[in-house]
C-alpha cells in the first residue's frame, strides 16, 4: 500500500536494517522494518531520517505488527530543523508526545495534518514556543484529552477577567476559589486570562487557520509550561524531549 | 526439569544484553562456546574481565586508550591547534585510515538525542568547549554524521563556539567518488552545488 507518512522515530537494527516508526494518515502510528537502509544508496537514501515527510510503499505484516518498508520518496526533508538547535529540540518533543499519545494503527487523519502543519511551521521559521503550544493544545483535543477552557474545570464558572486562574495537572483550569482548597505545596502557578482565551481560541480553529494565529512569547511560554504538565500527568512519566526544550537557548550557563 | 543447565541460561541472558544480540544469536553462541575447548572460553572471560582495568578514556579527546593521555593527544608531530569533533571511536578509525587529517580529536560519545533523553550535558561538550577556552586552538572541524541528530548536534557546537576566537568547519558534504550524478538525492546535490570549490 501507499501512503504518506511523517517519521518519528528511527532505530538501528542488525547489520544494516532500520526500525522506522512513522505516522500516516491512513494507518496511523506504525513500526516498519526497512531492509538493508543503511547501505542503500537510492531506495532510501537521506530519507530515513527523523522528521522527514514521506510517500511510501508498504506492506503489512502477516503476523506481529511489523511492517514491511518496500521504498520511500521524499516530500520534504524540513531540512532546517537540524540546522537549528532549537527548532530540533523542539521537533523531537513533538514527535515524542505524538508516540505516548496514540497506539498502533489508531488512525486519526487530523492528527497527520497537525503534525505535518507543526513541522512545517517550524520549518518556516515561526517561533518554537508559539508552535509547540498550538500543537499540544490541538493534539490533546484529537486525542480526547482536550481541557476546559472556558470555565472553572471545578465549579464550572465562567472565566471572567477579574478572577485568578491556575492551571492545575491534574483538573486543567482551575479558579482560585476551587484552587483554595486543593494541595497549596506551591508547585501550581497561575494562568493569564490572555493565555486562557488564546487557547480556547485555537482549541475552535481549523488546522487551515492556525497560521493566522499570533501569540505573545510569554503566552505561548506560560501555555507550553502548564499543557506540559497537564500532559505529564495524562500520560504519568516524563517527557525527555522537555528538559532539551526548556535548556535549548542555554544550556551552559557557566560557560556562556 | 530445566532444559537448558542454569549456567548456560545465565551466559545466554548475559548475551542478549549485547547490542543487536537477539535470543536466538546469543543462544547459538553460547553453544559454540560450550563447544570449543575450555582454555578458549578462559581467554574471551579473562580479556573481558580485564577490559575495564585496562583500557581507560583519555582526559583530553576522550577517546578509549590503554594510557592517559593517548597515543594521538602525546604524539607531538600532530597539530594539536586542529581540533576534530567527532561522534564516537568508530569515526575517528574511518578519519584516520584517510592519513589526511594531522590535527588531534576530541570525541563526544554520541548525539544530542531529546527523544532518548540525550541532551548536550550527557556528552562531552562542555569539555571541548572548556578545551577550546584554556587550550591554543585555531580551528574546529565538526565531523558528525550527515544524519539529523549528527547536523543538530554539529549546529549546537556551531553555535556555542562562536564565543571564542576559533575557525570553525565542517566536513564538506556531497557527491560520493565514482557516483553518477543522475542517481544522487536532491538534497545532497543541492549540497554539493553550494559548497563548489573554486579553481580558478
Amino acid at each position: 500500500m501507499e501512503t504518506e507518512s511523517i517519521i518519528l522515530r528511527i532505530n538501528d537494527y542488525a547489520e544494516s536494517d532500520k526500525i522506522v516508526t512513522f505516522f500516516s494518515p491512513h494507518i496511523g502510528r506504525a513500526t516498519a522494518i526497512a531492509k538493508g537502509a543503511k547501505r542503500s544508496k537510492k531506495r532510501f537514501v537521506n530519507k530515513l531520517e527523523p522528521f522527514t515527510h514521506l510517500r511510501i510503499n508498504c506492506r503489512p505484516p502477516k503476523k506481529g505488527s511489523l511492517f514491511f518498508l518496500s521504498n520511500a520518496d521524499l516530500e520534504n526533508a524540513f531540512l532546517t530543523l537540524r540546522h537549528h538547535y532549537q527548532r530540533y529540540t523542539t521537533a523531537a518533543f513533538i514527535s515524542e508526545l505524538v508516540l505516548l499519545f496514540t497506539r498502533d494503527h489508531d488512525c486519526e487523519p487530523r492528527l497527520f495534518e497537525l503534525l505535518r502543519w507543526a513541522y512545517y511551521s517550524l520549518d518556516r521559521g515561526r517561533s518554537s514556543s508559539t508552535t509547540l503550544a498550538i500543537f499540544m493544545i490541538k493534539l490533546l483535543q484529537y486525542t480526547g484529552y482536550q481541557p476546559e477552557l472556558s470555565r472553572c474545570a471545578k465549579c464550572k464558572t465562567i472565566v471572567y477577567p477579574k478572577q485568578r486562574y491556575y492551571f492545575l495537572p491534574e483538573s486543567g483550569l482551575t479558579c482560585n476559589s476551587c484552587r483554595s482548597g486543593e494541595d497549596t505545596t506551591g508547585y501550581h502557578f497561575t494562568i493569564a486570562i490572555r493565555t486562557i482565551r488564546l487557547l480556547h481560541t485555537t482549541q475552535r480553529m481549523s488546522i487551515s487557520h492556525l497560521n493566522r494565529l499570533h501569540l505573545p512569547k510569554s503566552s505561548s511560554m506560560e501555555a507550553v509550561f502548564a499543557l506540559s504538565r497537564f500532559c505529564r500527568n495524562i500520560l504519568q512519566q516524563d517527557l525527555h524531549a522537555l528538559e532539551q526544550v526548556r535548556t535549548a537557548s542555554n544550556p551552559f550557563p557557566m560557560t556562556a | 526439569m530445566d532444559v537448558i543447565p542454569p549456567p548456560l541460561e545465565q551466559l545466554i541472558k548475559e548475551l542478549t544484553k549485547l547490542p543487536g544480540i537477539g535470543k536466538i544469536t546469543a543462544t547459538r553462541l553460547a553453544l559454540y562456546i560450550l563447544r570449543k575447548p575450555a582454555d578458549n572460553a578462559l581467554s574471551l572471560a579473562e580479556t573481558l574481565s580485564s577490559l575495564h582495568d585496562s583500557i581507560q578514556l583519555c582526559s583530553t579527546c576522550f577517546a578509549f586508550s590503554e594510557h592517559d593521555p593517548c597515543a594521538i593527544c602525546s604524539d607531538q608531530r600532530r597539530n594539536h591547534r586542529v581540533i576534530c569533533v567527532v561522534e564516537g571511536p568508530g569515526d575517528l578509525l574511518a578519519i584516520e585510515k584517510t592519513s589526511s587529517f594531522h590535527g588531534v580529536y576530541h570525541i563526544l560519545h554520541g548525539v544530542i538525542s531529546p527523544l532518548e533523553g540525550i541532551g548536550p550535558k550527557e556528552l562531552k561538550i562542555k569539555e571541548l568547549l572548556e578545551r577550546v577556552r584554556d587550550t591554543e586552538v585555531e580551528e574546529v572541524l565538526i565531523a558528525t554524521n550527515l544524519t539529523v541528530p549528527g547536523e543538530a548536534t554539529g549546529s549546537f557546537l556551531i553555535d556555542n563556539l562562536q564565543q571564542y576566537p576559533v575557525k570553525v568547519t565542517r566536513l564538506a558534504c556531497g557527491i560520493s567518488m565514482g557516483m553518477d550524478i543522475k542517481y544522487a538525492d536532491q538534497h545532497t546535490l543541492a549540497r554539493a552545488i553550494a559548497g563548489r570549490q573554486n579553481f580558478s
